[in-house]
Order: C-alpha cells, then sequence, then structure tokens
C-alpha cells in the first residue's frame, strides 16, 4: 500500500461539489460518487485513502492527524477554532453567518439578547466585541423559528440566498462573516507530505484562476 | 542489574534524555510543590492554559498547585550565577483548553538562562534537534524568528491588527492576512512581504536564502545575520535533524520574543516538542539576562498513529 494523502471529504451536496473541483485537478475518485453506504475509499494508483464524513467533522479528522487534507466551510473552522493550516478558497458554498430576527424587533437598541443558534462561541465572540450581552440557546437545526414561537430574540445562522428567512417573515440585521470552502492541512503533515499537499494548493489556485468560481 | 523490559517507553526515553542534557552541563531541577498563586497571576500571559488549581494556606496565602516549571526557575534565580543550566522532569497540573478537565501532565524541559552569548543560544537550539533524534529517526525542526515578524509588523504600521496577524500567520490564512492588508493602509511592499513571509516554508538555509531576498531593508540585517549564525552552528556541529524555516509560530508563542520553535515527528499530529527565546521574561529579573528553553511532551508519543 503506497503512503499517499489521506483525505477527508465532506458528505453530500458539498461533497459532490468538492469532488467535482478534484476530478478537474486529477485528484478525483469515481467509486466516491456511486450510491452505497461505503464511507473509506482506496485509490491504488495514487495511493491515496479518501474518507466521507460529517461537514462538521473534517476539520477534527485533519487537525489530529486522521487525515492529511481536507475540505471544509470556514464556519466550521471560526467555530472550533480549529489549529489546522488554512490554504485556499475553493470558491464554493459561498454565504453568510448573519443575525436575523423578526422586522419588528428593536435588535439595535437591546443591551441584551436571547440567541438561538448552532454557532455559540462565534455568537458569543461576536456580541462580546459589540457590547450587547446574550443568552445562548443552543439549537441543532430549523433555526428560523426560534424568533416566531418567542424561544429566542434573534438567531445566528447561516444565510445562503435569503429566501428561508424571507418566507419566514425574518430579515437580517448584521453580517458577522463571509463563509466559503477552504483547503485545510495537518500542521504536521504540512512538512512530511509538502511536496503533495503544495501541489494540489497550486492545482486549485489554478482551477480557480481558470474561472471555476 | 538494568533490565529495559522492565520500563515503559516513556521512562526509557525519559533516561536517555537526561543523560543527554547532564553531557551538556544541564543539572536537574526540582520544584516545590506550592507556590505563591500571585506570583502565576502576575505573568498569567507566560502560560499556556489560564486554569490554575489554587488553595488558600492556613496562614491566608493563596497558593498554587504546579501549573509550570519555567516560572519557578525565573523566580527562584540566583541572579549573582552568570548562568544557569538546568532541565527538570517534573509532573505539572492544568486544565488543558482541548478538554476542560484539569490533567496531571509530565513536562520534560530544559532552560538557559543568564549572560549568554550566541553560541550558548544556538547550543540550546542544537540539544533540542539532538533531543529529538533520541525520540525519532526522522525529526523535523522548524524555527521561527518571532522578532523578526513583529519588527516587519511594526515597519508596515500594522501593530494595532498585530493580533489578527498573528492569527493569519498561525494558520498560513492568506485569504485573512489580504483582508487586514485591504482593511488597513500600510505601503505596498509590505503588502508584498507579509504574505510571501506567511507561505515561507523551507530547509533553513533556503529558507535563509529567500528570507534575503524578501527583506532587503537594513533594519532587518540583523536578524537574518542571527539566523545564518544558528545555520552555522549546528553545521559546524554535523547535525543530523532536519531544520526548516517558517513563519507560522503556534498558538502560545506570543511571550517568545526571539527565536521559537517547534519539533515534529511522523506519526503524531501536533508538535511534540515547543520551545523558544523568552528574555523579556527575564530582565525584570536581571537586566543584563537572556534566556531560552523548550519542553518535550512524551505523553504525545502514546499518541503515534500513521500519519
Amino acid at each position: 500500500m503506497k503512503d499517499g494523502l489521506k483525505i477527508a471529504l465532506p458528505k453530500g451536496r458539498l461533497g459532490n461539489k468538492v469532488h467535482n473541483i478534484l476530478s478537474k485537478i486529477g485528484y478525483g475518485y469515481d467509486e466516491i460518487m456511486e450510491e452505497s453506504r461505503k464511507l473509506v475509499f482506496y485509490d491504488n494508483e495514487k495511493g491515496n485513502t479518501y474518507f466521507l464524513v460529517k461537514p462538521s467533522d473534517v476539520a477534527t479528522y485533519v487537525e489530529y492527524g486522521a487525515a492529511d487534507i481536507g475540505f471544509v466551510g470556514r464556519d466550521i473552522l471560526l467555530e472550533n477554532k480549529s489549529n489546522v493550516f488554512e490554504l485556499c478558497d475553493l470558491g464554493i458554498g459561498k454565504c453568510r453567518i448573519c443575525i436575523a430576527g423578526e422586522r419588528d424587533f428593536p435588535y439595535y437598541e437591546k443591551n441584551h439578547l436571547k440567541v438561538a443558534t448552532i454557532f455559540p462561541n462565534i455568537s458569543r465572540e461576536f456580541f462580546l466585541s459589540s457590547g450587547k450581552t446574550i443568552d445562548i440557546i443552543p439549537l441543532h437545526g430549523s433555526i428560523e423559528i426560534a424568533p416566531l414561537v418567542k424561544l429566542s430574540d434573534v438567531i445566528v445562522d447561516i444565510v445562503e440566498t435569503g429566501t428561508t428567512l424571507k418566507e419566514n417573515n425574518l430579515i437580517v440585521f448584521e453580517e458577522i462573516s463571509h463563509i466559503s470552502t477552504r483547503y485545510i492541512a495537518n500542521k504536521v503533515s504540512y512538512t512530511y507530505k509538502n511536496k503533495e499537499i503544495s501541489k494540489i494548493y497550486e492545482l486549485l489556485n489554478n482551477e480557480r484562476g481558470a474561472g471555476n468560481d | 542489574m538494568f533490565k529495559k523490559e522492565l520500563f515503559t517507553q516513556k521512562e526509557l526515553l525519559s533516561f536517555k534524555l537526561r543523560e543527554l542534557f547532564s553531557s551538556y552541563g544541564y543539572s536537574l531541577y526540582k520544584m516545590k510543590t506550592f507556590e505563591p498563586y500571585s506570583f502565576y497571576l502576575e505573568n498569567m500571559d507566560f502560560l499556556s492554559s489560564k486554569n490554575i488549581l489554587y488553595f488558600t494556606d492556613r496562614d491566608g496565602t493563596l497558593m498554587a498547585l504546579k501549573p509550570d516549571i519555567t516560572l519557578s526557575i525565573i523566580k527562584n534565580l540566583d541572579t549573582a550565577l552568570d548562568k544557569h543550566k538546568v532541565y527538570y522532569n517534573e509532573t505539572v497540573y492544568r486544565a488543558p483548553n482541548s478538554t476542560g478537565n484539569f490533567q496531571e501532565i509530565l513536562q520534560f524541559g530544559v532552560e538557559i538562562i543568564g549572560r549568554l552569548s550566541d553560541d550558548d543560544m544556538f547550543n540550546l537550539i542544537f540539544l533540542a534537534a539532538k533531543s529529538l533524534l533520541i525520540i525519532d529517526e526522522k525529526p523535523v525542526l522548524i524555527v521561527s524568528d518571532n522578532s523578526l515578524s513583529q519588527k516587519v509588523i511594526e515597519k508596515a504600521g500594522l501593530s494595532k491588527v498585530n493580533g489578527k496577524i498573528f492569527d493569519a500567520f498561525q494558520n498560513k490564512n492568506l485569504m485573512l492576512l489580504n483582508d487586514i492588508l485591504r482593511d488597513n493602509y500600510t505601503e505596498q511592499k509590505y503588502i508584498d512581504i507579509l504574505p510571501k513571509l506567511l507561505s515561507l516554508h523551507l530547509p533553513l538555509d533556503k529558507g535563509i536564502e529567500e528570507l534575503e531576498k524578501i527583506l532587503d531593508d537594513d533594519a532587518f540585517h540583523k536578524n537574518i545575520e542571527y539566523l545564518k549564525g544558528l545555520y552555522r552552528y549546528l553545521e559546524n556541529n554535523n547535525l543530523k535533524t532536519k531544520v526548516f524555516l517558517d513563519f507560522s509560530i503556534p498558538e502560545g508563542f506570543k511571550y517568545y520574543d526571539g527565536l521559537s520553535f517547534v519539533g515534529i515527528i511522523p506519526g503524531v499530529s501536533s508538535e511534540i516538542l515547543r520551545g523558544g527565546e523568552y528574555s523579556n521574561l527575564v530582565k525584570t529579573k536581571e537586566k543584563s539576562y537572556l534566556a531560552s528553553g523548550f519542553a518535550i511532551y512524551l505523553e504525545k508519543i502514546e499518541d503515534k498513529g500513521s500519519l
């Protein structure tokens, strides 16, 4: 078995987009795209191993060295303060982390807020610097409901097109950060497998330059 | 009779390292179990974990259960001496940020403090590299120069966003650095220099050559000459460990004010050795003193996987 790269890929829609880009730069592996429950794939020809993992776990696999490189949303890196090298932006999975709430909620006048979110760390850090105090209400999905049922005053959530907010009669009060998918590497692998990791970096940059945006 | 099989890998390594440090003139430092909490409170920036176990002693003094060895060594320095060369093998009690719970951690390290020459400082880095060779056959020592990166940031007029630049360097995050350079005014030459510095990752000799091309300003001459001195010292002493130059300084390195370094080995996902020059910290004790040291994290060897 060749000692190639161990690559953590996010499962689902984002994973498919990442795999399309990897295929274009010569690092794809077709079996990954086939319908199956298989999660680990070994490319005999190149010696690379691919893991399909939950998108929010990619950075953990890379940080702790189970994978050498991975592809992950910047929201996950910000929330977990992942100790990895964040090498380049793939220009896909673009969205924003925003503070949103009901149209008539007096957000700017309030000094204390109840915040429903899947991003407690990002929220705490942002409101600490803005001077507002908060109570965090941790949720794991359908965050938009929280202000509608008076569970929270506002939400901190990912906004892609804004359609879900609009349909639930919510508006964006503030934007915290722009998000996109990042190419990351384990800090030890970066030295021991630098040639391959840097090659992928160059190829990804060239691919973006060629109009992959 | 010495029976090797009666000892764990960690214990055997610890014996070999103690032998190495003694052969270079370092003596064993034994620390008191409890020291006044106020001392650690004053030097909180130096500690990698801010959580300390403390209690009120019977005379009312707040005491700490040893959270760090280096600070204890500095506190107990005899300033009549020109040079202190010590090593330690002690347990410390901290709550690492990753787990949140207090742990007993075996800390193994070396410190040199006093009126020191460049060769004294280089010798400590040499010793760090030699220690890595005892632990593994293919270690790499990665050296950075914090005083150089700080100087570049100051000359670029970006000191007010020092922390953010530090974050970008730490994770080789060029996107974040470009955002900072876009939002804060600096001269074009620093817009060119800083990304190159962030991306640099080369063997020490090649790295110094590259650094000379990136930084042609006289202000950085002294730093580059110092790095060249280090390279010559390691070469003259026939060092077999690979040494790289890289400015992505790891978290918790803010107090190092000169060269800093980490040691890595294949199969362990984070650094197994970390150290650097921290002369500013000992200047409060004695103005003419310089200091450098490193710690080895032997418990990480048990984590060795298949990286």
